[in-house]
């Protein structure tokens, strides 16, 4: 991939929760992490990725035939199975699909270059001016594209639109500096307080995220602590005590708190993957009030949402 | 603070109170037309109202601070023989059984109308002779042409409240009365004489109102201290001007209720009210007799009056404007001619009013500009929050501009005020005749490409300028279209100067005339051209499905991508060929923020606009463009074959004006905003209407009610005359549940994440609805 170019899941404009003010939030595609609650799984692979989706498919199989690399299949029971392996996410199956059969299989993932995201960047600059927002870098993790994001960044610092980072903080030091460097504002996600159950749920190890956020803190940028509450992961009492200790000892100021919910469960079923949290209930902003009561007593400032 | 006792009790006892058909003023019309049939028509009219205004029965309700009303009963439907009653005939027994805007009757009442009123004005009314005139013309045109105003009387005008209330009726009285002493022809005698009938019959209205007040006060014990302040301030108002907030406010609304009497019209509004009344208060406020709280009472009053005057439509036309919209427009807010900003604690006022009585009228619309203030707007946001679409924004930084170019001095456009729905007008000093007219140009595309043919009946309605099947490029297409456009707008002035004609042989009305400038200057009524601004408002209808089928021919057929023979074909038989149709409704559209796209807009509106600039009104005034259909985009797509864009026959159009269609805006607001902001406002001088909508959680919490208010301020940077705003309630959810394709852009915020409704699991949508009643 050059350098001027990057992977993008997705632009969304008019998002009011990732940051100050009216944003444009650019979903960069992936993530070294594999929490178990991720609603976003499609953003995971750093390349263009097949959807498929159970209900249109016809079960034709003009897909197996049209894949140039024989990555598609029949499973025992009728459905369509990519073998992520061998996929090269060309797109070939999904044309084929969209123009005869129902249009089940779709495709994410666009390789954009720094001048084509900010053609559709600056059209909301007037947005961004009049309420105070920017340009938030999402994922997926934008660490995975950092150099790619760094040049986005620095294109738009040229045209005064300020940059929002959200940030699992897995990277190296050196990665993680730049991010740092180019970003007006870090959305820093804190999952969980202990490294164990850390990896249990997300797969990979504290240490890293925790030197990183440390870096945060002590830069002059403004760091905005986010937890994602997650049932049967960190939603207990005295998972919200911990996080408060935490936080207290790292002397973190704002914490946003992002009740589970379950907009991803749909997408799992479009992979044919698994899904460790179906079924299980969103939390409502009412259910993280005694949670919330609990983290104020050592910080500043917390709120349920982003 | 909640609402006082009082504004909830009138409030309670006016929406309880059946309403009726009423033939009150009718009968006194009759009688008076037969009795002075020898005098001339203005005289006639002038007679007919001061006699209404003598005779009607009156009445006051306990506890009202502000009183006056054109009937006994409250939101009555009035019969006005003059204009347009010949649908009673049909209709008058199914009127209390009717779906839409019922009335009750009363037997005496149907008998009257059918075996006197109907009989005599049948072929009297202004309907009548205008179907006379150019009926053949117009029902052939009116798949393409609405010709409005054909059968009542025209309103759609601001009067001069600053006058009326500088001057009060005393003052007037004597302006016109010094007029007439120095005039000699016979025409100009009478219109003064009409003049001075009319509002001594005003002058004798507040007197009975006064006497009746009067004998309350005697009779209802619990009540005296109110009658006896409603006494006071009407018995001043038949003697003098306005001096106290109270007594400013009290002759506003008479002004209201005598031109409802005169001319039973839509759309007859206020103007910049906070302006206008803001002096009375400011100087009650220093001599010590007046609160915040106490003049918020009165303005409750007097917003509650404003719901007490509805419009009695035909079935027909009620299905268009259900709820029997009346247009009490009434502005806030926004800059003078100097660029100072105006907002005041009237319009904070005002605005906590309208969000303690959740009424449809007045129809509030709040002036925003470059400097209007964070709390203003945020308290726009928060009445906006509630539902019901109101205030709407207006933009002060576009349209000022627009009407300059259209011919007002920058005093005159700076002082701008909004005519019922969104129209654009000078206060107290125009007759736009804002509503004259709308103009379907999906369907003139539709005959330029189908040979002059209707794709609905094959009826030949246009000349054959060629065909989707003959044209070999896309410049010879534009070529035909403008050809088309040209030959419509031709007939459709045609048509409309006929009806303005009319209006002024038929309706002359001396007492409005003696509030807009310069009628009483120039000896002429408003309806013969005396105004200072005499223009005409002609809608296009609609953009959105025009550009998005222009951008399918431009880019799909005309570089040979899809064959023009075939997608004629299609749209003749309505899209038979589903692979056909999804291709073209998934191409890009209006409302994403595509310039291609949206580029294409503004090539038809400086055509249209310079195809008006070729015609004057029979007034001596312009022909004003406008972009907004209100709802009538339902009934003119139903005239409308298949077409490019992918919407199918007799589907409704794109909605408002200049929304985007239905469903094809998928980038969110800031896009259609975006989209929105690429016409040429400063050629549209008679109005726009964009719709937005938002869901209800966007307005309940502070953080993101900042947001809006950040949209709202590059709504004003981004030159957008008007934007409203629908908070999406749960029978919308549900409908999006069952027709997702219409609703993809439906932006829903749940748990703390926004996420587009349609893409939602069942079951997250179902959780959603339920959330959603406890949220509204």
């Amino acid at each position: 991939m050059p350098n001027n170019t990057g992977i993008i899941l997705n632009i969304q404009k008019f998002c009011i929760h990732d940051g100050p003010g009216i944003r444009t939030t650019v979903f960069f595609k992936g993530c070294p992490l594999r929490c178990k609650w991720c609603s976003n799984p499609e953003s995971r692979w750093q390349r263009k990725h097949i959807m498929y989706d159970l209900v249109r498919c016809q079960h034709c199989g003009a897909c197996v035939c049209a894949c140039p690399r024989e990555a598609i299949s029949f499973s025992k029971d009728g459905l369509v199975r990519i073998n992520e392996e061998r996929c090269s996410g060309c797109g070939i199956c999904a044309q084929e699909c969209s123009e005869k059969h129902g249009s089940a299989l779709s495709i994410h993932g666009d390789y954009m270059t720094t001048d084509k995201l900010m053609r559709e960047l600056i059209k909301d600059k007037v947005f961004y001016e009049s309420s105070g927002g920017g340009v938030t870098f999402s994922g997926g993790e934008v660490l995975t594209q950092v150099n790619f994001a760094c040049q986005l960044a620095h294109l738009l610092h040229e045209e005064e639109i300020s940059v929002a980072c959200e940030t699992t903080g897995f990277a190296s030091t050196y990665d993680f500096q730049k991010l740092l460097n180019f970003s007006d504002i870090i959305l820093f996600d804190v999952k969980h307080y202990d490294d164990k159950k850390h990896f249990d749920g997300t797969g990979v190890h504290l240490d890293k995220i925790y030197s990183n956020l440390k870096l945060a803190l002590a830069s002059p940028k403004k760091v905005v602590v986010r937890v994602p509450v997650i049932p049967f992961f960190n939603y207990s009492k005295e998972d919200a005590k911990c996080f408060g200790a935490l936080f207290e000892s790292l002397n973190i100021r704002e914490v946003n708190l992002l009740p589970f919910h379950q907009f991803g469960q749909g997408k799992y079923e479009k992979l044919t993957r698994d899904y460790t949290y179906r079924d299980i209930p969103s939390l409502q902003k009412e259910d993280l009030e005694d949670y919330k009561n609990i983290i104020s007593k050592k910080v500043e400032k917390v709120r349920i949402g982003g | 603070m909640p609402v006082s006792s009082r504004i909830e009790q009138l409030k309670n006892n006016m929406l309880s109170e059946k309403r009726y058909m009423s033939v009150e003023q009718a009968r006194i019309i009759h009688e008076t037309h037969q009795k002075y049939s020898n005098e001339p028509l203005v005289i006639r009219r002038a007679i007919a109202f001061a006699e209404a205004l003598k005779k009607i029965t009156i009445r006051i309700e306990d506890g009202e601070l502000i009183v006056g009303n054109r009937s006994y009963g409250v939101r009555n439907g009035i019969v006005y023989p003059e204009c347009g009653i010949v649908w009673l005939e049909k209709e008058i027994d199914n009127l209390p059984n009717r779906a839409q805007d019922p009335f009750q009757t009363r037997p005496e009442d149907v008998k009257y109308v059918k075996e006197i009123l109907l009989p005599y004005w049948k072929d009297r009314t202004l309907e009548s002779q205008i179907n006379k005139k150019i009926g053949t013309i117009d029902s052939a045109i009116s798949s393409i042409v609405k010709i409005n105003q054909k059968g009542r009387s025209q309103g759609h005008i601001i009067p001069n409240v600053e006058e009326w209330l500088r001057l009060g009726v005393p003052g007037l009285l004597k302006k016109a009365q010094e007029k007439r002493s120095t005039e000699y022809t016979q025409e100009k005698i009478s219109f003064y004489d009409s003049i001075i009938i009319s509002l001594e019959g005003v002058r004798e209205y507040y007197r009975r109102y006064a006497n009746l007040a009067l004998n309350y006060s005697q009779s209802r014990e619990c009540y005296r201290d109110d009658y006896k302040e409603v006494y006071n301030n009407c018995i001043a108002l038949s003697n003098r001007a306005p001096k106290s907030f109270h007594e400013a406010v009290q002759a506003v609304w008479m002004l209201m209720v005598c031109l409802q009497m005169e001319s039973n019209a839509a759309s007859i509004s206020l103007g910049r009210l906070d302006q206008y009344l803001y002096p009375y208060f400011l100087s009650d406020l220093e001599k010590g007799e007046i609160t915040e709280q106490i003049a918020l009472e009165i303005i409750e009053c007097f917003f509650l009056k404003l719901n007490q005057i509805v419009c009695m439509r035909s079935g027909e036309e009620a299905k268009y404007f259900a709820g029997f919209p009346i247009g009490f427009n009434l502005v806030i807010g926004g800059k003078d001619e100097q660029g100072a900003l105006l907002e005041n604690e009237l319009s904070f006022l005002m605005l906590k009013a309208q969000k303690d009585l959740h009424l449809p009228q007045p129809n509030l619309s709040a002036r925003l500009c470059d400097k209007s203030s964070d709390m203003f707007i945020l308290s726009c946001a928060e009445v906006l929050a509630d539902g019901g679409g109101i205030p709407q924004i207006f933009n002060d930084e576009s349209i000022i501009a627009a009407l300059k170019k259209s011919g007002l001095s920058n005093h005159d456009a700076s002082e701008y005020g909004i005519v019922g729905c969104v129209e654009l007008a000078g206060c107290g000093n125009m007759l736009g005749w804002s509503n004259a007219a709308m103009f379907n140009v999906v369907k003139v595309l539709e005959l330029t490409l189908n040979h002059g043919k209707c794709l609905l009946t094959g009826c030949t309605l246009s000349p054959d300028f060629g065909g989707l099947d003959t044209y070999n490029s896309y410049e010879e297409l534009e070529n035909a279209l403008k050809q088309n456009i040209s030959y419509f707008i031709e007939l459709m002035i045609l048509c409309h100067n006929t009806v303005d004609e009319y209006h002024k042989m038929n309706l002359p009305t001396p007492f409005l005339s003696s509030v807009v400038d310069d009628c009483i200057d120039k000896g002429i009524d408003v309806t013969s051209g005396g105004a200072k601004y005499n223009s005409s408002g002609m809608q296009i209808v609609q953009i959105a499905n025009l550009i998005d089928s222009l951008a399918i021919l431009r880019d799909l057929v005309f570089t040979n991508r899809l064959s023009g023979r075939e997608l004629l074909e299609q749209i003749r038989l309505n899209y038979p060929d589903k692979k056909l149709l999804d291709l073209v409704k998934s191409y890009c559209k209006y409302g994403n923020d595509i310039p291609e796209i949206d580029s294409l807009s503004n090539q038809w509106v400086e055509y249209i606009y310079s195809e008006l600039c070729k015609y004057k009104n029979i007034r001596g005034g312009n022909f004003n463009l406008g972009l907004y259909t209100v709802s009538s985009h339902v009934p003119m797509g139903e005239s409308v074959g298949a077409t490019c864009d992918g919407r199918l026959a007799g589907m409704p159009l794109a909605d408002g004006g200049i929304s985007p269609s239905s469903g094809s805006d998928l980038c969110g607001p800031t896009a259609v905003l975006k989209s929105a902001s690429k016409l040429r406002y400063d050629l549209i001088s008679n109005g726009t209407l964009l719709n937005m909508k938002f869901s209800p959680a966007i307005f309940k919490e502070k953080e993101s009610l900042e947001r809006f208010c950040g949209l709202l301020k590059a709504f004003v940077k981004l030159g957008i005359h008007h934007v409203q705003f629908n908070v999406v309630d749960k029978e919308e959810l549900l409908a999006a549940q069952k027709k997702p394709e219409d609703y993809k852009n439906l932006l829903i915020r749940v748990a703390g994440y926004t996420a587009y409704f349609v893409e939602l699991d069942q079951k997250l949508q179902d959780e959603i609805i339920r959330r959603t009643e406890n949220i509204l």
